[in-house]
C-alpha cells in the first residue's frame, strides 16, 4: 500500500525485498549442471541465468515460516 | 512476517488447497458420505434392470450383481479404501507420465491435480482411470504444452479424444480453477546454489545429495498428502534432510543465523523505527523461528519417509499390490455412480440439455451462460428443468438486443 506521506516510492510500496535470503551479485554455479550462463546457445537469445536464480531462490525460501496446520486450524475454515 | 511468506500466502495453493490433517480427513469423509447418499438415492429411484447394466464390464460373472437394484444397495467404499485407490491411481499416473517422458513439472502438476480433484469428489462418482488421463492432458496445458487431443489419446489403449475432453471442464471445476501449482524442484536447485556459495562443501557430495533429493521429490510428496500440509520450501528441505542430513543442517543454520538478542546494550541509541526493524529481523531469523521451522520440516520428513522412491516399482503390477487393491476395485465396480461414471455420456447429456434450452428461444443456438454449469446442476442434466427454463424465458423477454434491432 502506498503511503500518503514520505519520499516518493518508485514501486508504490510493491517492492519485494526478501527477508531470509540475499541474492549474490554473481550467480553461483551448481556443480552438477552445465554452465548455461556462458553458453552462446542461451546468451545470444537473451536468456539470463540470473532470472532463473532469482526465481529459484524465492521458491526455496517462500513459505518457510508458513505453518499450514496451525494457521488453517486457527482460521477454522476450509 | 517475512515478505516471501506473505507472498506465498497470496497463492491459490495456500488459500484454497492447504489444510490441516484433521480438516483434510474430515473433508474426505464428508465427500465419501455425500457420494454414498447420492448414489443410493439414485440406485433406489431407477428401475432395476438398468442399474445392473454397468457391471457387465467385469469378466467374472457375479451372481450378487443380478440381485441388486431391487431395493438392496451395494456395499460402498470406505474413506480408507478410497485413499488406497487414490494412491494406487496416482502411481499409475506417474507411470504413464514416465512412459510418455513428460517433464517433472508436468508430471507433478498432473499428479497434484488428480489428488486435489478427489478431495471434494469421490472415486465412486467419477472414474479415476479416465480422470487420470484428463489430469495428464490438462497438466500439460497448464505448463504451456498444448498437445493434440487425438495424438495424446493414441498413447493409451481404448482411449478416445472425446473421453479425455469429456472430463476436462469437470476437472477444472473440481480444482476450483486453481491451476498454479508450486513445486519444490526449482527450490532444490536454489538450495544447491546456497550450499555452493558457502564455499567449503564438497561438490561431489553436493551432486549426490541433489540427485537423491530430487528422486525423493519426484515420488514421495506426490504419493502422500505433503502438498496439502506443507509449503514447497519445507517439502524441499525435508527431502534434502532425507538425502543428506548434514547439508540440510547447514542450510538451516546459515539461514537462521541471528541470535535472539534484541539489541546490543552498549550500542548507541537507535531511532525507534530502526530498533523495531532489528527486533523483527531477529524474530524472523532467530532460534525460536528456526526451531519451529525444524519441527515442521521434521514432520514433513516423516511423511515423505513413508513413501520412499524405492516403493515406486512396488506399486506397479506386483502381486502384493494387486491383491491389496483388488477387493476395493471389485467393490467399486458395484457401487459406482450409475449416471456419472460414464464421462462421455454425462458430457453429452449436459451439452444436449444446454442446446435444448438454447433452441427453445435462441436462434443462434448458443449455450446460455451458466445453464448447466452451476454447482447444483443435477436437475438440469437429469430432468426437471421446466421451472428454471420458464424463469429464464421470462427474464429473456425483457432483454433488448445490446446492439439494437435488425436493420
Amino acid at each position: 500500500p502506498a503511503k500518503a506521506e514520505g519520499p516518493y516510492d518508485v514501486f508504490a510500496g510493491g517492492d519485494f525485498v526478501p527477508d531470509r535470503y540475499k541474492l549474490q551479485k554473481q550467480v553461483p554455479k551448481p556443480p552438477y549442471k552445465k554452465d548455461v550462463a556462458r553458453d552462446p546457445h542461451y546468451t545470444t537469445g537473451g536468456y539470463d541465468v540470473r532470472d532463473y536464480y532469482v526465481q529459484a531462490m524465492y521458491e526455496a525460501f517462500a513459505g518457510l515460516g508458513v505453518f499450514v496446520d496451525d494457521e488453517k486450524e486457527m482460521s477454522g475454515r476450509l | 512476517m517475512a515478505a516471501e511468506d506473505a507472498r506465498y500466502r497470496q497463492s491459490t495453493q495456500y488459500k484454497l488447497w492447504s489444510f490441516s490433517p484433521a480438516q483434510l480427513s474430515a473433508t474426505r469423509e464428508k465427500t465419501n458420505a455425500l457420494a454414498k447418499a447420492t448414489i443410493s438415492e439414485r440406485l433406489l429411484s431407477r428401475p432395476p434392470p438398468a442399474a445392473s447394466a454397468p457391471t457387465s464390464g467385469s469378466n467374472t460373472p457375479n451372481p450378487s450383481s443380478q440381485m441388486q437394484g431391487a431395493g438392496d444397495l451395494p456395499e460402498f467404499l470406505t474413506p480408507a479404501e478410497e485413499l488406497r485407490l487414490l494412491n494406487h491411481y496416482t502411481a499409475e499416473l506417474l507411470r504413464a507420465s514416465d512412459f510418455l517422458q513428460y517433464s517433472v513439472a508436468i508430471r507433478a502438476t498432473s499428479a497434484i491435480f488428480f489428488r486435489r480433484f478427489y478431495v471434494a469428489n469421490s472415486i465412486m462418482t467419477y472414474p479415476p482411470t479416465e480422470m487420470l488421463k484428463t489430469c495428464l492432458f490438462f497438466g500439460n496445458k497448464v505448463n504451456g504444452v498444448y498437445l493434440h487431443a487425438e495424438q495424446f489419446a493414441a498413447n493409451f489403449p481404448k482411449t478416445t479424444a472425446e473421453g479425455i475432453l469429456a472430463g476436462e471442464f469437470l476437472l477444472c471445476q473440481g480444482l476450483r480453477f486453481a491451476f498454479d501449482v508450486k513445486h519444490p524442484y526449482r527450490a532444490l536447485e536454489a538450495a544447491m546454489f546456497e550450499l555452493e556459495r558457502y564455499g567449503d562443501v564438497d561438490l561431489t557430495r553436493l551432486g549426490t545429495a541433489s540427485k537423491t533429493a530430487r528422486d525423493i521429490l519426484k515420488f514421495s510428496p506426490l504419493m502422500t498428502d505433503a502438498y496439502f500440509h506443507y509449503t514447497p520450501s519445507q517439502i524441499m528441505l525435508a527431502a534434502l534432510s532425507l538425502a543428506d542430513e548434514e547439508l540440510y543442517d547447514r542450510v538451516v543454520r546459515e539461514t537462521f543465523h541471528l541470535a535472539h538478542t534484541p539489541a546490543f546494550p552498549n550500542a548507541p541509541p537507535q531511532s525507534r523505527k530502526a530498533a523495531a526493524a532489528a527486533e523483527e529481523k531477529s524474530r524472523l531469523l532467530g532460534p525460536e523461528m528456526r526451531d519451529k521451522v525444524r519441527a515442521a520440516i521434521a514432520s514433513c520428513r516423516s511423511m515423505l519417509a513413508q513413501e520412499p522412491p524405492a516403493r515406486m516399482t512396488g506399486y506397479w503390477g506386483t502381486p502384493a499390490q494387486t491383491d491389496a487393491v483388488k477387493p476395493s476395485l471389485r467393490k467399486l465396480r458395484k457401487c459406482r455412480d450409475p449416471d456419472r461414471f460414464d464421462l462421455v455420456a454425462l458430457h453429452k447429456a449436459r451439452r444436449e440439455q444446454a442446446l435444448r434450452n438454447g433452441d427453445a428461444d435462441d436462434e443462434d443456438g448458443r449455450v446460455p451462460a451458466g445453464s448447466s454449469l452451476d454447482g447444483d446442476d443435477d436437475a438440469a442434466v437429469f430432468g426437471n428443468v421446466e421451472e428454471r427454463d420458464a424463469k429464464r424465458r421470462k427474464v429473456k423477454k425483457g432483454l433488448e438486443d445490446p446492439f439494437g434491432g435488425p436493420l
